[in-house]
């Protein structure tokens, strides 16, 4: 198709990294693997493992910037943004607080992928590079962050879902500043850790395409909505009758909590931008102002945003659901792409065709095995009758028998 | 007494042994001991292969040449490369976990051991031959007790499935008969004499025609032992029939000979043939290898998902060994080994849930990882070490034999190796499926959950089957730079 | 002619010494002490085979009538240790059944005769001493087939035996007349002089060649066979099937490797038909028997199909290969019929369904068993492997692949069959089994020797290479 081999090994390999780091529409797996533990969904998934395909990009970054001028980069940054606003949408008209925050995870990976997809190389150019290696770095901390305190909040109440959730703040201070911590940092807020790196995506988005720059603008107002809305519907709102008074959890789980808020704070501090960069020289990165305001208010407006729609019991977010009615309930139903992905395993594959192989299988390839034997007895069977015990019988064979030898070498062959 | 020749003395001295002994206990024992002392010669072997192959050049070592039947240069001919080492290992380590297993045979325990060592003995006598003659005479030894161990000791239709097997491996081995015969009867091409030995046979330019004639009978006759598509349907059957250590040693071991034999008769002896044939039988083993994975997912015993997926792994070592290139053969054996261990071990846990569960049906069974968790967690490593997990030896395998394959560079080569690496997900699919819905989930019949662990027997056998596996996948290059070292003679006749 | 030429026919001379002595024995012995006469026969026949082993010069007699040469001597050598294995196996049922009726001197001195017709009709150096051979092997086994008088079924098997017989032989007389009237002579070594594929000669080669196929039992002159089988007394169906058949191959096989040779492009072919429907049809038949004794018949007749592929190639290499086929094949049948013997007179029980659970009561006739059909469905070790190996090792150097690989599919077919009889033993369970019993001396010796046969004769190579240096002399 007019590529290279090298091109298609890079697309390959973004595909297993994308798989691994649920990029649209590798993405399925990441919400449902949350059904795990939350310490597990937390480390695992959050943190560490789903970044992994960034990693593998980020790693081969050099080929992939050098081979067909970045060729397969735009691949990479447009899947990545798509992911990004794809999965926030999503997050937003999701009940199960874990699912949100797994959708908020891949849209926040879609971001870094993104983020290396618009990257140069030398220098300051590399700062795409940069920010998505500094985002990576910072999101592990809030997003740990998020998930160990809906696992708190989880603890307390017995249920993942919002609407057995609200006015928890009264009952757990604890997982209530730092959850909001985490938000905020998630949000874009300044000084705190994810406003630092999710500014250097924008610029390097901005400097590059503006295209993607607006879709990042978008993500990011998305992102502090459907935060808030969950720190909203978790911690304010009205109190659900609950069947045991919840209460803080125990020093073992709020310290961890204390410790990663103190590092959503302060983390977005480090000069990333002198260690860790595409050309390895490390740069001094500054402050793009204009950039960051905007960033910053369009997170306010989605803080804002939800500020009215779920801090106070209101219809209002009924009353938009029912006017986005179809398009609600695709984004709510993750746009059927669970179901897609059974109706081609269950469906397809095993349906179509692994059933037909299996019944082949047996039915024919077996089957001609077991005919050949079958039609050998059922020969057997037929030429019984040869053996009829009279001698007469065997005499008329005894001499058929030399008559046809007789006939055969003396008339056919020799003429 | 050399070194190798002990390996086909010692299991005919334990048979002796044991028909003098009265029941179950004596007779494990004697089984035990003697298998234990095979694994400890084959450990040895090893280690004098590792020291004689440094200062020795020749592609076969500890060589033993007998004049047999002189008139057709039929000779005692032995002798081993790293690659027959490495199978004679396993086939031991198989070997003494199917006598841990099969602890508690009851019926006619001094039978069921007695076949198995004639099986072994069979085994090791196709491993050390390097003369087309013995080779095919303990090719032979080693199929026919199958249909005993099937028939008495098995479970099911036995008496069909032992049938089944044995006469599709005999029909196999007319082929094969031929095959080798036409080889035989064309080794005196360069003007030398006749000859059955393989080292000989190899100088010789045998005639394109008769390569070309006679490579897909030798390909065929061993690759059916390999369960080759569409001539693995004696494996599903025959594995479900068996009892637990024949399923292992057949899997596990015997289907060994067939890549083996492809590998060291077929390729070696033909490469004209090879060359000329080998896009019709890469077709075959890429089928297979999607084919069997494909099938395994629809299957609902236990037994048959993973006979099936023997086909899918063992179509992947004929694939490779198709692809004429260092680095796939070396993949081949390596996945002959790796399969060999993983398989076994499959079978003999499969064995231990039906000793205690009376039930080899996935959808009957649920929780066990609740019950049984030491079995289950053995399960579960088996599983991601059969599709392909690093650390373990289907990884360092399956890795080599695509790498290898892809140095192909035509499109042909390239499309096929691309649909077979696809079957690794069709692999994890049927794998995860297993372990879902059998291991996972609530438990479903209440009579399990009194179910009993693992004994000391089967721990062991276990552990002795997982122990390679780890190490294979953990440390792979002493091995494979041995295996390596034994490709390169034959990569010459090839290329 | 000196009187120490007569040493030339050691063999028969000793076989007839025999012989009357046991018709004296017959008239001396009282009534009551007939069973020793037994023994007698056994131990007479015993050294006589034990003679067998000096050596004998070759050379001819009577004008080239009769002939011997060092592999004749062999054949004749392999034909006394499957008779005196049947003496063994038969003993038994001699004492328990036959000697009652007062008849047992008769059995040895019909088998001896037989025996001694066929000492004649290998070592034949024309047709006419051919002939007679021919016939004084055929007429008492026809009397022997017939000896259990009190079954039917026995004399039914007499009368098919001598009517088919009869016809065979005087076919084979035709042809034989055919082949002289071409040729003018009698004598082999004149024929091969003077004989060429015209029409009538063909012809006298077809029916001469019916007339050996008969005993043979070559699709499609084998109709007797199983009938004959079942009917017989076992130690004759088990003397029909190795004895009888395996000097008859002999003999074809001389003769077409040395006076027909010149006709080799005809026999060859008819050889190679006549092979590929016996196998095929012997095969078939098999599969589907219930009695032991017809099953071993078609096997019997599939085997002699295999035999062919070693006389279709004219070498030196092939009629080692069938000689040395037809020694391993003597002892596997007869490690079959004699576990068949040993079970019949016990019990009576002649079914393969009645060998279920064989295995459980008496392992050691089911191990035997065992081995002799591994043996005749050529799964090593055990002889018969080597046996077909070299057969068609010997085939295929003559370039007929396909034939071979036809043939080693039918060792598949059969293989069905022999491990039907294998199933019943090993894997069925029967209600009412075959009970324990112990055989007496003879029985043990006759199976024993049988094993010890079926176990060494493949692993011993030397004795091929022997075999094969006395096959030169008919391939010249």
């Amino acid at each position: 198709m007019g590529l290279s081999v090298l091109t298609w090994a890079l697309i390959l390999i973004f595909m297993g990294g994308a798989g691994k780091s649920a990029m649209f529409p590798l993405h399925i797996w990441l919400p449902d693997a949350m059904e795990g533990p939350t310490p597990v969904s937390a480390l695992i998934h959050a943190a560490t493992m789903v970044v992994a395909g960034v990693y593998l990009v980020a790693r081969l970054f050099p080929m992939y910037y050098f081979v067909e001028e970045g060729f397969v980069l735009n691949i990479v940054a447009y899947v990545g943004a798509f992911s990004s606003l794809f999965a926030a949408i999503i997050a937003i008209t999701q009940t199960d607080i874990k699912r949100v925050l797994a959708f908020s995870t891949m849209s926040q990976i879609g971001y870094m992928m993104m983020a290396l997809g618009v990257s140069g190389y030398d220098g300051h150019e590399g700062v795409g590079y940069m920010a998505s290696m500094f985002h990576l770095f910072t999101h592990a901390m809030f997003k740990a962050l998020l998930f160990l305190g809906a696992g708190s909040v989880i603890h307390a109440v017995h249920s993942n879902y919002l609407k057995d959730m609200g006015g928890l703040r009264k009952h757990m201070p604890i997982t209530n500043i730092t959850f909001l911590i985490a938000a905020l940092a998630i949000a874009g807020v300044p000084p705190l850790a994810g406003f630092w790196s999710k500014d250097e995506i924008l610029v390097a988005a901005f400097e590059n395409n503006q295209f993607l720059y607006s879709i990042g603008i978008l993500v990011a107002g998305l992102t502090a909505f459907y935060m808030f809305r969950l720190y909203f519907g978790i911690f304010w709102g009205k109190e659900t009758n609950y069947a045991h008074k919840p209460k803080e959890s125990p020093r073992s789980m709020t310290i961890p909590l204390i410790t990663l808020a103190i590092f959503s704070v302060v983390v977005g501090f480090i000069p990333f931008s002198e260690y860790v960069t595409a050309d390895r020289l490390g740069f001094v990165a500054h402050i793009n102002y204009p950039l960051a305001a905007t960033a910053v208010l369009i997170g306010l407006l989605g803080i804002v945003l939800a500020w009215i729609f779920y801090k106070k019991e209101n219809d209002l977010a009924e009353r938009f659901a029912e006017a986005f009615g179809f398009f609600y309930k695709w984004a709510s139903n993750k746009f059927y792409f669970d179901e897609l992905y059974l109706f081609i395993t269950r469906k397809l594959i095993f349906k179509r065709i692994s059933a037909p192989i299996a019944y082949f299988d047996k039915k024919y390839v077996d089957g001609t095995m077991e005919g050949i034997g079958n039609k050998t007895v059922v020969v057997a069977n037929k030429i019984k009758g040869m053996q009829s015990g009279k001698v007469q019988d065997y005499a008329f064979g005894f001499i058929s028998g030399v008559v046809v030898l007789a006939i055969v070498f003396i008339y056919l062959w020799t003429n | 007494m050399d070194i190798l020749s002990l390996f086909v003395v010692l299991p005919i001295i334990v048979i002796i042994a044991l028909v003098f002994t009265n029941n179950l206990k004596q007779a494990r024992q004697i089984a035990m001991t003697g298998s234990l002392i095979q694994l400890g010669m084959a450990i040895n072997l090893l280690f004098a292969y590792i020291k004689e192959e440094s200062i020795n050049d020749s592609i076969f070592v500890f060589t033993k040449d007998i004049v047999w039947f002189e008139q057709f240069n039929i000779h005692y001919n032995i002798g081993v490369d790293g690659i027959s080492v490495a199978l004679i290992l396993l086939t031991s380590i198989i070997v003494l976990a199917g006598v841990f297993i099969s602890w508690k045979t009851y019926d006619l325990p001094k039978e069921f051991f007695i076949s198995l060592l004639v099986l072994a003995t069979g085994v090791y006598g196709f491993f050390i031959s390097i003369d087309l003659f013995t080779m095919f005479l303990f090719y032979e030894i080693a199929v026919i007790p199958m249909y005993l161990l099937i028939g008495i000791w098995g479970s099911g239709p036995k008496e069909y499935s032992a049938m089944k097997l044995t006469l599709m491996l005999m029909g196999a081995s007319a082929l094969l008969l031929v095959g080798i015969l036409g080889i035989y009867l064309n080794s005196n091409a360069d003007g030398g004499p006749l000859t059955f030995s393989i080292l000989e046979i190899s100088q010789v330019d045998i005639p394109f025609e008769a390569q070309k004639l006679f490579f897909p009978l030798t390909f065929i006759g061993f690759a059916v032992l390999g369960a080759l598509f569409p001539f693995h349907t004696w494996s599903p059957d025959g594995h479900a029939s068996a009892p637990t250590a024949v399923s292992m040693l057949h899997a596990g071991v015997l289907m060994k000979l067939g890549g083996y034999g492809v590998f060291r008769v077929a390729m070696f002896l033909l490469p004209e043939g090879a060359m000329v044939w080998s896009w019709f039988f890469i077709i075959l083993a890429a089928t297979g290898v999607i084919y069997g994975a494909f099938a395994a997912i629809r299957q609902t015993d236990l037994k048959y998902i993973n006979a099936y997926s023997s086909v899918s792994h063992l179509g992947l070592v004929l694939f490779a060994l198709l692809m004429l290139n260092k680095t796939a053969w070396n993949g081949a054996i390596l996945q002959s080994l790796s399969h060999g261990f993983m398989t076994a071990l499959f079978f003999a846990l499969i064995g231990m849930i039906y000793t205690r569960t009376h039930t080899r049906d996935i959808t009957k069974l649920g929780g066990l990882l609740k019950v049984i968790p030491f079995i289950s967690v053995i399960y579960v490593i088996a599983g991601l070490a059969s599709l392909g997990l690093p650390g373990f030896s289907g990884f360092v395998a399956e890795m080599n034999i695509f790498v290898g394959a892809f140095q192909n560079e035509d499109m042909f080569h390239r499309v096929l190796t691309i649909i077979s690496v696809s079957a690794i997900v069709v692999t994890a699919v049927y794998i995860l499926r297993v372990v879902g819905i059998m291991l996972m989930g609530p438990v479903k019949n209440e009579s399990f959950l009194s179910l009993p662990q693992a004994t000391w027997y089967e721990t062991t056998g276990v552990l002795l089957l997982l122990l390679p596996i780890v190490a294979i996948g953990v440390a792979p290059l002493w091995l494979s730079d041995m295996i390596l070292k034994s490709i390169q003679p034959f990569l010459q006749g090839v290329l | 002619m000196e009187l120490s030429s007569f040493f030339l026919m050691r063999h028969e001379l000793i076989l007839l010494a025999i012989a009357l002595v046991l018709i004296i024995a017959e008239i001396f012995i009282p009534k009551q002490k007939k069973s020793s006469i037994v023994h007698l026969a056994i131990f007479l026949f015993g050294i006589h085979t034990a003679l067998g082993f000096f050596p004998l010069e070759e050379s001819s007699l009577f004008g080239g009538m009769f002939r011997t040469n060092s592999l004749i001597h062999f054949f004749k050598n392999v034909l006394n240790i499957g008779v005196f294995i049947i003496l063994l196996q038969s003993a038994d049922w001699i004492q328990e059944k036959i000697v009652k009726l007062d008849r047992g001197t008769e059995f040895f001195i019909l088998l001896f005769f037989s025996l001694l017709g066929m000492y004649f009709m290998i070592s034949a150096g024309d047709f006419l001493m051919f002939y007679i051979g021919l016939e004084l092997s055929t007429l008492p086994v026809a009397a022997l087939a017939a000896f259990e008088l009190v079954k039917r079924s026995s004399s039914e098997a007499g009368i098919k035996l001598i009517l088919s017989a009869a016809l065979a032989s005087g076919v084979s007389l035709f042809g034989i007349s055919l082949l002289y009237a071409t040729s003018g002579s009698i004598y082999f070594h004149d024929i091969i002089e003077v004989i060429s594929p015209d029409n009538l000669t063909i012809l006298g080669l077809v029916l001469f060649f019916a007339g050996l196929a008969f005993k043979i039992s070559l699709v499609p002159f084998h109709f007797w066979t199983a009938d004959v089988y079942e009917g017989a007394p076992i130690s004759v169906a088990s003397y029909l099937s190795v004895i009888s058949k395996g000097a008859a191959v002999f003999i074809l096989m001389i003769l077409l490797f040395t006076v027909l040779r010149p006709l080799m492009e005809i026999w060859e072919n008819m050889i190679y038909g006549v092979a590929l429907v016996t196998m095929f049809v012997g095969n078939l038949f098999a599969l589907r028997q219930q009695n032991m004794k017809r099953f071993l018949a078609f096997s019997s007749i599939a085997q002699a199909g295999f035999i062919l592929l070693g006389l279709i190639t004219g070498t030196q290499l092939g009629t080692a290969s069938v000689v040395y086929f037809v020694l391993i094949y003597i002892f596997s049948n007869l490690a079959a019929f004699g576990v068949v013997q040993a079970i019949s007179l016990k019990t009576g029980k002649e079914n393969i369904d009645d060998y279920n659970g064989l295995y459980r009561t008496n392992p050691k006739l089911s191990l035997i068993m065992l081995l002799a059909l591994f043996s005749l469905a050529g799964i090593p070790p055990v002889a018969g492997f080597f046996g077909k190996f070299f057969l068609y090792t010997a085939a295929a150097s003559e370039g007929y692949y396909l034939l071979v690989f036809l043939a080693v599919v039918n060792v598949t077919i059969s293989l069905y069959y022999y491990l039907l009889v294998v199933r019943a033993m090993f894997i069925r369970t029967n209600e009412n089994p075959i009970p324990f019993f112990n055989n007496k001396l003879y029985m043990r010796l006759g199976l024993g020797i049988t094993v010890v046969g079926i176990v060494v004769l493949g692993l011993y190579s030397p004795l091929y290479e022997y075999i094969f240096e006395l096959s030169a002399v008919f391939n010249k």
